[in-house]
């Protein structure tokens, strides 16, 4: 009994404490109830994940990115090859599900590339101003004159065409965003008068940058990372689509569709499926970048 | 300890330059506890972010005057210097300590932060002075507190954590821009009566700005009158409130509640300055309070008036009580 007891004032203590998390997940859950479409975009973007990371034991014929089968070439759709067969006979599903990793990881490469170029350049330039900031941000401005799909098809042709210089090109068309999203916040942050009392107790200038500046930025940066994972993967299918992204035989759904188009209509799935692969993937992120701004945005709460 | 002498800082705006601070000479000795009052908009912030160096370009500078603090002048200190002497040795209290703590780091990380800035601890040592300090500044429960975020602890708490984060290096010299304004009463006066203990208990001095002269009377040693730039008075507390010489003093006493109107003897209405403070890009001419002054003369809008000794220890910059009229 007195063990009961103790449990359970343990119990509310423990409740108390939490009580403003607890609360925060409830609002969460609330809203995620009211708009069906964000919990849509969770569900896509973990399947999606769960997908790419477990791609060869999902796929039924994970050899099927170099073999060729040429006995079996554009089957319909059948219950062994649910999204049919291309001309080079190799299984549609399969491909599909393997090409989630390639468009996954120039997704993550090209976040990760344009977050540690863009994010502290914005910072700098918001925080210190003058010529710094206008430095900066002309050589933004440079980047982001250009339609980002023709710089980067400009850079991936001049690289030459493989799947490690089409995350280099998106990235280089991509980091320019997150230093203009960074370097507005960071412009009205400086100005607070917390970073004021920094200042006054003698905080040095790369410290008060990124310890009392930068968190204060990544919510908006979260938002942004989950919208442009599904841009990211447009353009990079995009430029394999014209054959300046990955090579053949590599299962990127861009290079499938534009291998598939000239199958079309008669044999239209092959270039169908990759496509609503890639749609269905893009609308995820999406939705899921729109519950993220919902959820962090606290005017939209109450 | 800090001297201040003819200090001018004035802001480069596109209307004009705005002369915030006009020549200001202070002295503060070490322990002294000194106020400097004056309404808002008269220059006194930027005083003390001048003593601090903080403050920003553009728009502002610091045009001429010297600050020297323990014998050395702080407007020839390279950044960097100045940098080391902030927190450690002059530190700062803001006024609101809801906006002057970081939203996104907790209580105990911003204090040893400070403490790890200038006294080269590794991370345990800082951890065991963070808690040390908070239970310095009187809060119950260091060990909870200092996990918490700014946003958990309400307005007296977080003021004594500002506190806590000023005074965890021993600085010598603490300047409190108006460090009640924000807190009720209560809170104020047990706030205040923390500063006044811990800098004692430490030897430092304190530059107390604020525009409540109830304060100035319950906590200071000394005290400064500043009007639109200018300094218009000064002297030690007990002296100002018994003879107040210059016009803007008397008004600024006079425009106190007094206690035997709250006893229901005589109720009289607050006496009031009248106008407000004049617009610092175009200054009035000769003494800048005359036009508000009741007892100002023909003189007052022509010459200039100085800081001058009328009694030993005693300034006052008004033609009508200081001889130069």
């Amino acid at each position: 009994m007195k063990f009961l007891e103790a449990l359970g004032v343990k119990i509310e203590r423990w409740m108390r404490r939490r009580g403003p998390r607890i609360e925060e997940y409830n609002l969460i859950v609330d809203l995620l109830r009211k708009n069906p479409l964000s919990l849509a975009g969770i569900v896509i973007v973990l399947s999606l994940i769960l997908v790419a990371v477990f791609a060869p034991i999902i796929a039924p014929y994970p050899n099927d990115v170099t073999d060729v089968h040429l006995e079996k070439s554009l089957r319909p759709m059948s219950w062994q090859h649910p999204f049919g067969t291309d001309d080079m006979g190799r299984d549609i599903f399969s491909r599909v599900i393997l090409g989630s990793r390639i468009s996954l990881e120039i997704a993550i490469m090209v976040i990760a590339i344009s977050l540690a170029v863009g994010i502290p350049l914005g910072a700098i330039a918001g925080y210190m101003g003058g010529w710094i900031d206008e430095t900066i941000m002309r050589v933004t401005d440079m980047f982001l004159a250009f339609p980002s799909i023709l710089l980067a098809m400009a850079i991936a042709a001049a690289l030459g065409p493989s799947l490690t210089n089409t995350m280099i090109a998106i990235s280089l068309t991509w980091w320019p965003w997150y230093t203009r999203l960074v370097r507005g916040q960071a412009l009205s942050l400086r100005e607070r008068t917390f970073v004021e009392a920094a200042k006054a107790m003698g905080v040095s200038q790369k410290r008060i940058i990124f310890q009392h500046i930068l968190p204060h930025t990544f919510s908006s940066v979260i938002v942004q990372i989950s919208m442009d994972v599904g841009y990211v993967i447009i353009t990079a299918a995009g430029l394999g689509f014209v054959g300046l992204g990955a090579q053949p035989p590599a299962p990127e759904w861009g290079l499938m569709i534009s291998i598939g188009r000239t199958f079309m209509p008669q044999w239209w799935w092959y270039a169908t499926f990759p496509g609503l692969a890639i749609m269905i993937v893009v609308l995820g992120f999406n939705f899921l970048g729109d519950a993220l701004r919902d959820i962090m945005d606290p005017r939209l709460r109450r | 300890m800090l001297k201040i002498e003819g200090l001018k800082t004035y802001f480069y705006t596109y209307k004009g330059v705005i002369k915030a601070v006009d020549g200001v000479d202070l002295e503060i000795g070490k322990g002294e506890i000194f106020g400097l009052v004056g309404e808002s908009g008269c220059g006194k912030s930027t005083v003390a972010l001048s003593i601090v160096r903080l403050v920003s370009w553009p728009p502002g500078k610091i045009v001429d005057g010297r600050i020297i603090f323990e014998g050395e002048d702080l407007l020839r200190k390279t950044d960097e210097e100045v940098r080391r002497i902030r927190g450690s040795k002059i530190s700062m209290i803001f006024q609101e300590p809801t906006t002057s703590l970081n939203p996104v780091l907790t209580i105990g990380d911003q204090i040893a932060e400070a403490i790890m800035l200038h006294q080269n601890t590794d991370r345990e040592t800082a951890k065991w002075r963070t808690l040390e300090t908070l239970n310095k500044v009187r809060i119950a429960d260091p060990k909870r507190v200092s996990k918490e975020y700014p946003h958990e602890l309400s307005g007296g708490m977080m003021q004594r954590a500002m506190i806590a984060i000023a005074l965890s290096c021993n600085p010598r010299l603490l300047i409190a821009d108006e460090p009640t304004t924000s807190l009720d009463v209560t809170i104020g006066f047990e706030i205040l009566q923390l500063i006044k203990e811990l800098v004692n208990s430490i030897g430092a001095s304190v530059m107390l700005i604020t525009h409540d002269l109830g304060i100035v009377a319950e906590a200071c040693d000394k005290v400064a009158v500043m009007y639109a730039g200018h300094m218009v008075e000064k002297s030690d507390v007990k002296r100002l409130f018994e003879n107040p010489r210059h016009p803007y003093t008397q008004g600024l006493l006079a425009s106190l509640p007094s206690k035997s109107g709250l006893a229901g003897e005589k109720k009289r209405l607050l006496h009031v300055i009248k106008g407000s403070v004049p617009d610092l890009i175009n200054p009035p001419q000769g003494c800048r309070f005359h036009p508000r002054c009741e007892s100002a003369k023909e003189l007052c809008k022509k010459n200039k008036p100085h800081l001058l000794e009328i009694e030993q220890g005693h300034y006052v910059s008004c033609l009508m009580c200081n001889g130069e009229g």
